[in-house]
């Protein structure tokens, strides 16, 4: 029985946070989950913990309603904000968090040293988690996810990644991955696809409360037919956007050292630059990319916004 | 159903907390303070005109009344635990639940196998334990400074259930300003809600202490004044005066040594003025009107946090 979620709607006075969220996240797999800031996604991972109360709809866990103890004891948590009680050293917030989850004074006691170790925070242990810095103290969170991990059968884990240095970052990749071959059932949110991509073998997408997509990321790719693009920089992109747009192309991304045009071909590359040189456009360089599973996702969300989706 | 062992962590959790609070400093500097201040009154002090030297305990933590005690010393108890219990009441319960909400504490507990009246009963049951032995505290500082001032001292061995009637009728006060403070996710909130709340109780208490003189209701003027303090119920004081008085001195307590009764019309309303109580119906309506209050406002807690998002 997985984490079941059922026409799940939550709002926050006038805001809608989750709009008729139906899904289930499935046993066994790592499951991405992705959306712009402020989609939601936050809001479901505290609404399956009990955090959150739904406005409609129901959430359960292995059958058992959420923030019931039985659903709690197969959840572990990392918040996307490190926020934790400065008072505490790490060594005592682990030794907390080892008391609750149930465990013995000499299990508390292995599993922090672990996770610790796991982590690469060892040496913090007797600090005050108040003195930790951003990235410090996100580690230590995901040190104290790990406390009384046998029990646990779904990680939930909100921007995980968010705040931590490149070689953090590839310490809690090798992490997950390592949760994922051991069977652990991993929802993981970002805002960036690419940052998953690697790690997830499910995805579920949400934007503005609405759940998008839900299935693997082989199918999207295969569904949405991401298009290749184009992404030229130059000293002058107002101008390069005009003089395309006076062809009849439409530069989805435009910034102060360049733009990207979505193609229908990648053969179409060759007369975008023709058109831009002849028409004095100073070019620096440029990349053509085959259409990525990060387009399948803009061009998913795109295609709702063109649909009228989120006018509501 | 709450669980024994989850709320019992929650407390230990809640007495660590408490240990590192900057209030607990303030604490000790009032269990200090008073003995300092002893040593160097009592040279200035004249024993032999009190009436009662060896009760001058009582008469310093404001449980009893005795002639011939110096209006200073009244200096020295108002810098006491338990001249100032008010005010430690509303700092050890406004960030009772908000700092938790503050600082990720809440996330923290309750994203693991706990329920959340666990929380509620585990912080409540650490605040009474951390009361009691702040009131404990404050009244044998009391005592200590007492002996020093005036020497050997009677009827201490009240000090215990003097303490504990203390934190029972601290307890309104203290879950009422730990509320507001949860409502706002803020400790200032809370520490201003409870103050305001005190402040205008206070007030209220007065009005309602004439009403009640006024109509007989209240029987006389001093009774009028305990019934109007404990209807409020945030008195934190009043209940334990009412238990000193009913080991000290029975039934009947007249502050006044004899029996006065002065009969006046005001307003075209006849009041009694006597200095008589009676002690055992107002210890008998403050644990009712105690007990009433503070299962009130744990009920409106539980409830409440049952319904927020966190």
């Amino acid at each position: 029985m997985p984490i079941r979620v059922e026409g799940l709607e939550k709002n926050y006075g006038r805001i809608w946070a989750l709009r008729g969220v139906s899904l289930e996240v499935e046993e066994g797999y790592t499951h991405a989950l992705v959306g712009p800031n402020g989609s939601g996604k936050t809001t479901l991972i505290k609404t399956i913990l009990g955090l959150v109360r739904p406005t409609s709809g129901t959430v359960s866990v292995d059958g058992y309603p959420a923030g019931r103890r039985e659903a709690k004891r197969l959840l572990s948590y990392v918040p996307e904000v490190p926020e934790v009680p400065g008072w505490l050293t790490v060594e005592r917030l682990l030794d907390v968090v080892g008391r609750l989850e149930g465990l013995g004074p000499a299990e508390r006691a292995s599993e922090a040293r672990r996770a610790l170790e796991l982590l690469g925070v060892s040496h913090l242990r007797a600090r005050p988690v108040g003195g930790l810095s951003k990235g410090q103290r996100k580690r230590v969170l995901i040190a104290a996810s790990l406390v009384g991990m046998e029990g646990k059968k779904y990680f939930l884990l909100d921007e995980p990644l968010t705040g931590l240095d490149p070689e953090a970052v590839e310490t809690v990749r090798g992490l997950l991955a390592g949760l994922s071959r051991e069977g652990k059932t991993l929802l993981v949110s970002s805002h960036i696809l690419k940052e998953l991509e690697t790690i997830a073998n499910r995805l579920i997408i949400i934007y503005r409360g609405i759940l998008l997509y839900k299935g693997t990321l082989e199918d999207l790719a295969a569904t949405v037919k991401a298009k290749p693009s184009i992404a030229v920089r130059t000293p002058d992109p107002a101008l390069a956007a005009r003089v395309l747009e006076s062809h009849g192309y439409k530069p989805d991304i435009v910034t102060s050292a360049g733009l990207r045009v979505y193609l229908d071909d990648a053969s179409e590359a060759d007369k975008i630059l023709d058109l831009l040189r002849s028409a004095g456009v100073k070019i620096t360089a440029y990349q053509v990319t085959e259409g990525t599973l990060e387009d399948a996702y803009r061009m998913l969300v795109k295609r709702y916004l063109e649909r009228g989706g989120g006018s509501a | 159903m709450p669980s024994a062992r989850s709320t019992y962590i929650v407390a230990w959790y809640e007495a660590m907390r408490g240990l590192k609070k900057k209030t607990t400093i303030l604490a000790i500097a009032l269990v200090v303070i008073p003995l300092i201040a002893a040593v160097i009154a009592r040279r200035y002090v004249d024993v032999s005109a009190m009436e009662h030297p060896e009760r001058l305990w009582a008469v310093m933590a404001g449980l009893d009344e005795s002639s011939g005690v110096p209006l200073a010393l009244g200096g020295i108890s108002g810098l006491t635990i338990v001249g100032l219990w008010w005010l430690i009441v509303i700092l050890y319960s406004g960030d009772l639940y908000s700092s938790d909400a503050r600082d990720g504490g809440w996330k923290l507990l309750l994203s693991r196998p706990i329920h959340r009246s666990d929380y509620i009963l585990g912080k409540l049951a650490s605040l009474i334990v951390e009361l009691a032995v702040l009131a404990f505290l404050g009244v044998m500082s009391i005592i200590a400074a007492a002996w020093i001032i005036a020497g050997r001292q009677e009827l201490i061995g009240y000090a215990v259930i003097v303490s504990l009637a203390m934190t029972f009728s601290g307890l309104p006060l203290a879950l009422l300003t730990a509320l507001i403070g949860m409502k706002f996710r803020s400790p200032l909130a809370g520490f201003i809600g409870g103050l305001t709340v005190y402040l205008l109780a206070s007030v209220i208490s007065g009005i309602l202490a004439v009403y009640l003189t006024i109509t007989g209701t209240g029987g006389n003027l001093l009774s009028s004044g305990y019934i109007a303090a404990l209807a409020t119920g945030v008195n934190p004081k009043v209940l334990a005066q009412a238990v000193y008085l009913r080991l000290a001195y029975g039934s009947v307590y007249n502050p006044f040594g004899a029996p006065m009764n002065i009969t006046a019309e005001v307003m075209g309303h006849t009041i009694t003025v006597s200095g008589t109580v009676n002690v055992s119906h107002i210890l008998h309506l403050g644990l009712l009107t105690v007990t009433a209050w503070t299962a009130l406002y744990a009920a409106l807690t539980l409830l409440y946090f049952e319904r927020i998002d966190m």
